[in-house]
């Protein structure tokens, strides 16, 4: 009678027939469910105190069952001995593995929580539109309005401004393509790039250095406007062992005529065991989104532009060690696999900034866009509130947000992010999960820390009687 | 504790046994999660062992 009771127990526990279960931890201890926060050079487990002393951390969700939504409660508080605060805090959900895509969710912006205090405050529903005067009666108002996107920073929303440029005219007109990459890219990137009566036409030239195991198929996605319009796919080369023979170079070519004026980004999703050898292409802007792996080609001289404020810059081949040079400044790469970093001199400009390499073999990356040329580059984004940004030297007038900020409880901080894990990605029946706080360092010389007060997942999902339903109706 | 009990604790942990293990080999970290089955066989052996040992003599 025991045992079948128990049996009964343990099968409601995994079936979760009600759709809605919660786990929780206050991480003194091992949980089953939530994993313990990683990695152990950047969280310190202390008596009393779990202390996330650099960015990022992770932790394991594991579940019995797929479910469609989480919502995440995450306590904790700041911890500053000699050192600024963080100003951001995000947490957020595997996607995809490939490219090791988290999507991410605030938990806390330290800039959007001083100006709720400050200016004009119209909240409906999640989104927070913030005004240095009020301007706009609605949040609708101000998505109708033709306000300036030099005049807006977003934060966790995108106002879906329509970015045109008058003054672009198509460059290749007598014969498709006439612009070649001037380097060659490892793995996944993104681009905008921009159409105006002229077809879209891009011819990619990948080929598969089969240093892994695994296969490297290659999927190209073009959306417009964050929607997915077109997408082509590449297979494996048929090599899924890692014997180091460089395949054959394969072409792979998106090519679509008649698209309205606008912009458009370009997904290439690839494994680090995929060199994009050429992109040709016959559109005149091309700006790559947030990093540029250069794969180690031969390649000399190279000089890039970014809007970063600050860049990033990591090599694994002790050949492309170097000096790089960005206006005045230098950042010198005098290691591999560790992350070197420079703040850029960008008060004054919003133009982008030269930035010059030696050589190839590095992988750049920045909180803004990356081209190879002056005239490539192109920002459609409207300006993300994150801990860099200026407002009032930017002239930022509103603020717009998906955004509810922590709820304070005596010394703790708890807030919420809710995840969609319908879109999740899944693995060994775990969800992974990280808390980013960009700013935070192990390597310093402060004391800065978030300690961790607890970490509670509720999760929501299709009920047993709706699965029913569901097989019934099939 | 008479040896009847004993007798019926040790079927009842045997039961256990057999069900948690079908149980996580059909379906992982379903039991797992909240038992830990180790504990289960060792009580199962101390079980056995009792009952061995206070068998009553004929």
């Amino acid at each position: 009678m025991i045992l079948a009771c128990v049996t009964l127990w343990l099968l409601y526990m995994g079936i979760v027939p009600g759709g809605h279960i919660v786990y929780s931890t206050n991480l003194d201890g091992d949980d089953f469910f939530i994993g313990k926060l990683t990695p152990t050079e950047r969280v310190q487990y202390e008596e009393g105190a779990v202390a996330i002393i650099g960015d990022p951390a992770y932790f394991n969700l594991r579940t019995p069952r797929p479910f469609d939504r989480a919502i995440l409660t995450f306590k904790y508080r700041h911890q500053r001995i000699n050192g600024g605060f963080d100003p951001i805090i995000e947490a957020g959900v595997l996607a995809d593995k490939v490219v090791w895509r988290y999507d991410l969710k605030p938990l806390e912006n330290r800039t959007i929580d001083q100006l709720l205090l400050a200016w004009d405050i119209i909240r409906e529903d999640d989104i927070v539109l913030l005004q240095r005067n009020r301007t706009f009666d609605s949040l609708a108002a101000f998505l109708e309005s033709t306000t300036s996107p030099d005049r807006i920073a977003a934060y966790n929303y995108d106002p879906q401004k329509e970015y045109l440029l008058p003054d672009y005219e198509a460059q290749c007109v007598e014969e498709r393509p006439c612009y070649d990459l001037p380097v060659s890219l490892r793995g996944s990137y993104q681009f905008y790039t921009y159409v105006k009566n002229e077809e879209l036409d891009f011819r990619f030239t990948f080929l598969d250095l089969n240093e892994n195991r695994d296969g490297d198929p290659v999927d190209i996605f073009l959306y417009y406007e964050d929607a997915l319009i077109e997408s082509r796919h590449l297979d494996d080369d048929g090599v899924t062992s890692d014997n180091r023979e460089k395949s054959e170079e394969r072409e792979l070519a998106l090519e679509l005529p008649n698209l309205p004026e606008g912009v458009y980004k370009i997904e290439v999703r690839a494994g680090g065991d995929i060199i994009t050898g050429k992109i040709a292409t016959g559109q005149s802007r091309l700006s790559f989104i947030n990093k540029v792996e250069l794969a180690k080609a031969g390649g000399k001289y190279i000089t890039l532009w970014t809007d970063s404020r600050k860049i990033q810059a990591t090599t694994v081949y002790p050949e492309s060690l170097q000096v790089i040079g960005a206006g005045d400044d230098e950042l010198e790469i005098d290691a591999t696999y560790k992350q070197f970093e420079l703040a850029l001199d960008r008060a004054t400009t919003s133009d982008p900034q030269a930035i010059f390499l030696d050589r190839d073999g590095l992988i750049l990356s920045g909180d803004g866009l990356f081209a190879f040329s002056p005239e490539a580059y192109l920002n459609p984004r409207v300006r993300r509130v994150n801990g860099d940004l200026d407002i009032n030297g930017k002239g930022i007038d509103y603020v717009v947000a998906r955004y509810a900020g922590p709820a304070i409880k005596g010394e703790w901080h708890e807030a919420q992010a809710v995840f969609d894990l319908k879109r999740a990605y899944r693995e060994d029946g775990k969800y992974g999960f990280i808390i980013s706080i960009p700013g935070l360092k192990t390597d310093d010389e402060t004391d800065d820390a978030v300690l961790v007060g607890g970490i509670k997942v509720e999760l929501l999902g299709v009920t047993l009687w709706e699965k029913i339903k569901d097989i019934i109706a099939r | 504790m008479t040896h009847d009990t004993l007798k019926e604790i040790f079927y009842c942990l045997t039961g256990a046994l057999v069900v948690f293990s079908g149980l996580e080999f059909l379906w992982p970290d379903l039991v797992l999660a909240y038992i830990n089955i180790n504990w289960v066989l060792i009580l199962w052996l101390a079980s056995g062992i009792v009952i061995v040992m206070t068998k009553p003599s004929n």
